[in-house]
């Protein structure tokens, strides 16, 4: 039997294994080991390549983010951004609505994530919403698609890994995100505003009239948790920090944020939070580990060239290879985590792309799109799931209320995957401003 | 009777492992968090840099990753798939966590294995690391097969029925 027939009946296998329930981060390892095993491939470095994938400093930086977020998260922080924005936008057509929207892109560039953010923005806003008359399916599915918002708005732990795969600045992909959050956000808080009272069963108020001394106080008490994309983004751009240090400094920032003037009494002690946060952390950083072992067995196999030769005897053009990635991303994305599809895809493309000239920053901004429409697909969409568990709501209900919202992110995909240079807006604005 | 005693003792070992992981794994993040913020404060204040600081900080982070995986196996909050779990009956759904208890184990006892014959050949040939630090890859790397040894017994415990089940929790996974 061939290699290449042996990679694709392990590929092939992984999927079963993955439906048994075990962690992902050991099933992709599983198959690798059966492959190297069949193969008679060289076993003995498997433990080397498992530790030096993980020395390298961008990756520090992932559980830095997940514990400021966590920091935050378990504090009144989101209360007093809820509030902030209540006060701001809360009277507006959209309402309720708008106020979780503003509160989920302030969240998105404090947490790397979208499954914290969904959670941390949900659990405050989804009853408040469903109490004020929004139906809960738009509740719900608003939330758990909004959330995604969190992996595109810097900073974002899949835009750290998409950096480390593919060799490029982690601070450039951060300022070039910042544009395509924003028009994101932008298109999702057109569609609340427009879709105003249609979306609830009961058109209450949601909320008294804030005189401006009640605005100022609420804008003033969610300040200094304001400032922390200030510090992460400014920092890094200016040149003052590393990612991993920028990164490290916010995480001190919420820290002293989290027990001092949003300290919560049941919020646990710093100790507790860092290993719930480590916790998490080693998971990601496991599947990446042991993502590291598949794509070894990758490129032992000369995937990624037999799929440059394949596609350049296709003679498809930049456009038509970007309809078949993300066509292929989307499909991936519905039945692997997200990780596990930039660890595996990414470093395939990558020879096809450089070839094509096709700018890997720009490629940044359209796998994290597809990423993001992936946390909102079944069968593997974890947003759904996290979403439905914290509300009580069926994912099916879940998953009809984030299909607007899915319907926007595709016109967005498109948008950003055929116009570069909006794609790249906030990159190309901050070198001019440099 | 010989076999509660094997459960008990199991049992025990487990809540031993268990009342260290949580402040191991809290004191690597946060001390990699503080020497991140030192190499700052070294560099605008004291106009000092070290890169050792830096390595210092990622060996943190990969211990933290080892223990950590310990503690979320405890925990059951390991990123995995479960989606069949919500269509079958509870009898099926416990047959499928002891088939990934299985897997699990067989896996972690491979890499085990493996992991620690890298850490016999670093230490053989006298691997040390490439900065000022020049700490031994050995003791580095040495929370590897450790790890992956705890896991694997406590799978196999768990895959015959010595040690409880993990129930999943939901709403806990930071992608």
């Amino acid at each position: 039997m061939s290699n290449g027939l042996v990679l694709g009946f392990v590929l092939i296998a992984l999927f079963p294994v993955l439906l048994t329930g075990t962690p992902i981060a050991f099933s992709v390892v599983l198959v690798s080991l059966v492959y190297l095993v069949l193969t008679h491939a060289d076993i003995g470095s498997v433990g080397s390549t498992m530790f030096w994938f993980l020395n390298k400093s961008e990756l520090v930086a992932i559980p830095f983010f997940i514990l400021t977020a966590d920091l935050l998260g378990k504090s009144r922080a989101t209360d007093a951004l809820v509030a902030a924005a209540e006060a701001t936008v809360g009277r507006m057509r959209g309402g309720l609505a708008l106020v979780a929207m503003l509160t989920t892109i302030i969240f998105s560039a404090i947490c790397g994530s979208s499954v914290a953010t969904a959670v941390a923005v949900g659990r405050v806003m989804i009853p408040r919403m469903v109490d004020a008359g929004y139906q809960r399916r738009f509740a719900v599915g608003m939330i758990a698609a909004a959330g995604g918002l969190g992996i595109l708005i810097p900073p974002s732990v899949p835009l750290i890994i998409y950096a480390t795969i593919a060799e490029v600045s982690v601070a450039e992909v951060f300022v070039a995100a910042f544009g395509p959050g924003l028009i994101l956000a932008g298109m999702f808080c057109a569609y609340v505003i427009w879709a105003g009272d249609s979306v609830r069963d009961r058109a209450a108020k949601d909320t008294k009239m804030p005189s401006s001394a009640e605005r100022m106080r609420a804008i003033r008490n969610a300040l200094p948790v304001l400032l922390l994309p200030v510090f992460i983004l400014g920092g890094i751009y200016s040149g003052w920090f590393t990612p991993t240090e920028s990164a490290a400094v916010s995480t001190v920032y919420a820290a002293v944020l989290a027990f001092t003037i949003y300290r919560k009494p049941d919020s646990g002690s710093l100790l507790r939070i860092s290993a719930d946060s480590a916790s998490v952390g080693s998971s990601i950083l496991l599947i990446m580990t042991a993502t590291s072992l598949l794509s070894y067995v990758i490129t032992l196999n000369q995937v990624p060239l037999h799929f440059k030769n394949y596609v350049g005897g296709m003679g498809l053009s930049p456009f038509e290879l970007l309809i078949a990635i993300n066509l292929l991303l989307l499909f991936l994305g519905c039945f692997l985590e997200i990780i596990s599809v930039m660890l595996i895809a990414v470093p395939i493309f990558l020879p096809v792309l450089k070839e094509l000239d096709i700018n890997l920053i720009h490629f940044a901004i359209i796998v994290t799109i597809n990423m993001e429409l992936a946390v909102i697909t079944p069968p593997v969409g974890m947003n759904l799931y996290a979403i439905s568990a914290i509300s009580r709501t069926p994912a099916a209900d879940v998953l009809r209320g984030t299909l607007p919202f899915m319907l926007i992110m595709l016109v967005a995909l498109l948008m950003f995957t055929y116009i570069p240079s909006l794609a790249l807006s906030s990159l190309d604005l901050a070198k001019a401003l440099k | 009777m010989h076999q509660s005693r094997i459960r008990r003792t199991a049992a025990r070992i487990d809540r031993a492992i268990a009342r260290v992981d949580v402040p191991l794994v809290g004191v690597c993040l946060l001390a990699a968090v503080l020497l991140n913020v030192a190499l700052v404060v070294g560099r605008y204040l004291f106009n000092y840099s070290a890169n050792s600081v830096e390595e210092l900080s990622v060996y943190a982070v990969i211990w933290m990753v080892f223990l950590g995986t310990v503690l979320a196996d405890r925990r059951g909050s390991h990123i995995n798939v479960d989606l069949l779990y919500h269509f079958v009956s509870a009898v099926a759904r416990r047959r499928l966590r002891r088939i990934a208890d299985a897997l699990q184990a067989l896996v972690c006892l491979g890499l085990a294995a493996l992991t620690m014959k890298t850490v016999v050949f670093t230490w053989r040939i006298g691997e040390v690391s490439l900065s000022t630090l020049q700490a031994p890859v050995w003791l580095l790397m040495s929370v590897m097969p450790l790890c992956f040894l705890v896991l694997a017994l406590r799978s196999f415990a768990r895959t015959f029925g010595i040690l409880e089940d993990v129930e999943h929790r939901e709403g806990d996974a930071h992608l």
